[in-house]
């Protein structure tokens, strides 16, 4: 019984499929976009089948949208096109409107045609990409019916009130010189004194130009962070003093090693352990490099940058590790110190350099310190990572086998974070090498010491050569540690 | 085996709840004052539902199956068990001990040195040779390294890896692995077996295989053994009884031939549709007592001529005798005539109808 009416319809709805392969939708999707597009609704019909079928020209524009611009968008609900249309429009007019009212010399017919290009071109080219950005919407829509459908008044007013808030001050802005800071301050010394300022001049000090509280606050400020320092390195110098001598104990260690030892000794040492931990090609590539650093008379300064990098490297590992665990074992702890590594990381480092100078003095441990500041952030990363990855099928097991957390963290966290803590490593290494030249303005001697003297007395030969011998110590240690790596990873 | 005798069971689980979300002692109280359903729950609470009021008892040396499909809180019942997860509600006893009044370093003693656990995915440690994952348990508890090693070869040799202690996980097979999860569970000798889906992820011939090894292995160990799977077909094989799982809740409890001949309900019934029940169901269940078969005009039995058999043989061996002999099998307990199984019974019992 029920097996006929379906026998039937089958060759119906095979004639629709062919027919749907020819030229209009199936009606199931025509009643769709009718659903959706609400007016003109076979001109979206069509342009949607075109566009599966990959048929749409390349002179193919929507008409509305071209003449209505972000209108169309607004009124369709697609605020990507309204932004976008609103932009290039914006654009255009304010460059014709700086080239019709901004007398600069002889540049106005020039902005002018610009403008007008600019605002023609972006029509032409967001009506031609509006079917596009709708046809995506309609594939959105089916998906969710909560996103915009149909046409809404109510939405062209928000779009209207959007360019209302936004263009008219932008097209203001085009055909005014902006005022500086210094210019407003004395007009209003002169208004103060009771002289009159016409309005445009209030005006454009207001609202083109600096915010006009901004210098009020950053002096104050600024003065109260320098007292603040001041008093840091005061009343803390025994602190400051502290941390120098233990940084200083790490690197008279290290330095006993790099420096003390003989060349001949240290080179045959690094080829030996390049060679054991990495190979043959590597030992190869070492002993052609510390070649060059012995022919070039940097040897003395690289083992000192060596030094320098590895008491830096030693710190972060140090201290990265376990906060790299703490973090990843408290998500809470890591929302706090996420931005803290962040803003160690983007931070231009002269701006730590001054306060350094005034906590540590000059020479190696705060430059040391600016390395760590600089080079910690993936330490702590990647040590977070590394153990946060650990499977949680492997963990459960641990916990069912009795493991008590610290043994969790030792028996399989850890041990399973390795790979990751030891990219950390490579990762700290490579960015302390790059903090040499830095750290060398604050008399952190080494390799960067000479590429600073170069730059100072325009030495280009010099500058290059020194240069090269740091990216040729950060290539000896970044294959060394990487060799090291790889026969734990079985 | 012993332990059986003094009445304690095993493992014993005593309405026990689980309700996953930050407002679960509500949506319990809730639960119990209204007799909300599951999806009330999620609406009204936004909690979830994971073992609803579960009890049974497991006995000494008995393979306890739970079966449900994905999502019926089998995995979650079980790891109450070792109290990786808190319940809502209800208590688990381990031998008459209630784990859920434990103290951190009781319940890891418990953990290292009663349960043994083998876990779906193998959830072995990559970094670890193979002896050193079998001996971790006991490394845990602090046994030294000469111990260990050899606790860890003699369980190696138990599961039939013999040779494999020094290589690392990564270099086996999906089932030898599986293998290596199985000796690190036994090597602390644990009273107590917790397998979870152990022979899930293996291909359909080496998971017949281990349940084999399993079963062989289990005879002479007599481990205490909650087995967890969603295979009817392995449960069947595996269970001395089996419990059924649906939506956390517990539909059914019985021996494989309870589940197929008297399917608590539809749900269950639909599972055992498909099953074999040539060996699962015995003669006790197909045969016509006696009285009742002489009482329906069967007088002219003549006994001598008639094949013989126990009530607990299976219908596969019964097919076996009823293929040699036009007459009826007579069934004998203990000597005595108890009951009688015609060809049309046998026939219907395999069919599985009345």
């Amino acid at each position: 019984m029920t097996d006929t009416p379906a026998m039937t319809d089958t060759p119906a709805t095979a004639d629709l499929g062919a027919e749907a392969q020819d030229s209009g939708p199936s009606l199931e999707e025509q009643k769709l976009v009718t659903e959706f597009a609400a007016e003109k609704t076979d001109y979206y019909s069509g342009t949607f089948v075109q566009l599966q079928q990959n048929r749409l020209t390349a002179t193919h524009v929507n008409r509305s949208a071209l003449l209505a611009g972000p209108f169309w968008g607004a009124r369709r609900g697609n605020w990507t096109h309204f932004w976008i249309a609103l932009l290039l429009d914006v654009s255009g007019i304010m460059l014709m409107a700086r080239g019709l009212f901004a007398a600069s010399e002889g540049t106005g017919s020039v902005n002018l045609l610009w403008g007008v290009a600019v605002f023609v071109c972006g029509r032409v080219l967001t009506a031609r990409f509006a079917d596009l950005l709708y046809y995506r919407q309609y594939q959105n829509w089916r998906i969710d019916r909560a996103i915009n459908a149909g046409i809404s008044a109510r939405r062209v007013q928000l779009g209207l009130a959007l360019i209302l808030a936004i263009g008219p001050m932008l097209i203001y802005r085009a055909t005014q010189v902006a005022p500086t800071l210094r210019e407003c301050k004395r007009m209003w010394r002169a208004m103060a004194k009771g002289d009159e300022a016409g309005f445009a001049d209030r005006f454009n000090c207001w609202v083109i130009g600096e915010v006009p509280i901004g210098k009020n606050l950053q002096q104050p400020v600024a003065g109260g962070i320098n007292d603040f320092i001041d008093w840091l390195t005061i009343t803390f110098v025994s602190l400051f003093d502290a941390i120098t001598i233990s940084i200083r104990a790490v690197l008279n260690l290290l330095e006993l090693i790099f420096v003390g030892t003989p060349w001949p000794v240290m080179a045959f040492l690094l080829i030996l352990i390049a060679w054991r931990t990495a190979g043959k090609n590597v030992a190869i590539f070492t002993a052609l490099a510390l070649f060059y650093l012995g022919m070039f008379g940097f040897w003395q300064k690289s083992m000192s940058t060596l030094s320098l990098v590895g008491a830096a490297t030693l710190i972060c590992v140090v201290l990265g590790v376990p906060i790299g665990i703490w973090c990843a074992k408290s998500p809470r702890i890591y929302a706090f110190i996420r931005p803290v590594l962040d803003i160690m990381q983007t931070l231009p480092s002269f701006v730590y350099l001054i306060p350094a100078i005034a906590f540590f003095g000059v020479g190696k441990p705060p430059g040391i310190l600016a390395t760590v500041i600089f080079a910690l952030p993936p330490m702590v990363r990647l040590t977070v990572l590394g153990i946060t990855q650990v499977p949680e099928s492997v963990k459960e097991a641990a916990l069912a086998f009795g493991a008590t957390p610290r043994q969790l963290l030792w028996k399989v966290e850890l041990p399973l974070a390795v790979t990751s803590i030891m990219t950390g490593i490579n990762q700290t290494i490579m960015m302390s090498l790059s903090m040499v030249v830095v750290a060398a303005l604050i008399a952190a001697k080494g390799l960067g010491e000479d590429v600073l003297f170069a730059l100072q007395h325009v030495e280009h030969g010099l500058g290059l050569l020194a240069g090269a011998a740091i990216a040729l110590c950060a290539m000896i240690m970044d294959r060394i540690v990487q060799g090291a790596r790889k026969p734990d990873q079985t | 085996m012993n332990n059986a005798s003094t009445g304690d069971p095993v493992i014993e689980v005593r309405s026990v709840w689980k309700i996953f979300g930050s407002r679960a002692a509500e949506a319990l109280e809730a639960i119990r004052r209204d007799n909300l359903g599951k999806p009330e729950v999620l609406a009204q609470f936004g909690c979830v539902v994971g073992v609803a009021d579960a009890s049974f008892a497991v006995e000494q040396g008995e393979i306890f199956c739970i079966m449900g499909l994905s999502g019926s809180g089998k995995s979650t019942l079980v790891r109450h068990i070792n109290r990786l997860i808190e319940p809502t509600a209800g208590e688990i006893f381990l031998k008459g001990r209630d784990v859920n009044v434990l103290n951190e370093e009781e319940l890891r003693q418990v953990r290292a040195e009663t349960i043994g656990m083998v876990f779906q995915n193998m959830a072995l440690l990559p970094h670890r040779t193979v002896r050193d994952n079998v001996g971790f348990a006991l490394e845990l508890r602090g046994v030294d390294s000469y111990q260990r090693s050899i606790a860890a070869e003699e369980t190696i040799a138990k599961v039939d890896l013999t040779g494999y202690g020094d290589r690392y996980p990564s270099e086996l097979s999906g089932g030898m692995q599986q293998r290596v999860g199985l000796a690190r569970a036994l090597a602390a000798d644990p009273d107590i077996l917790l397998m979870d889906e152990p022979f899930s992820a293996l291909d359909p011939l080496i998971r017949r295989q281990l349940q084999d090894e399993f079963l062989a292995l289990s005879h002479v160990m007599h481990k205490t053994t909650l087995f967890i799977t969603h295979d009817l077909d392995e449960a069947i094989r595996m269970g001395s009884r089996i419990a059924i799982m649906k939506d956390g809740v517990i539909v059914q409890i019985g021996t494989p031939e309870d589940i197929v001949t008297k399917p608590a309900d539809g749900y269950v019934a639909d599972f055992v549709a498909g099953i074999s029940r040539l060996k699962l169901v015995f003669a006790h269940t197909v045969m016509q007592p006696i009285e009742a078969y002489k009482a329906n005009g069967g007088n002219g039995l003549d006994e001598s001529l008639c094949p013989v058999a126990d009530p607990e043989t299976d219908l596969n061996a019964l097919v076996d005798l009823s293929v040699d002999s036009e007459h009826p099998i007579l069934i004998k307990d203990d000597g005595n005539a108890v009951g009688v199984v015609t060809k049309t019974a046998l026939l219907r019992g395999i069919q599985g109808e009345p």
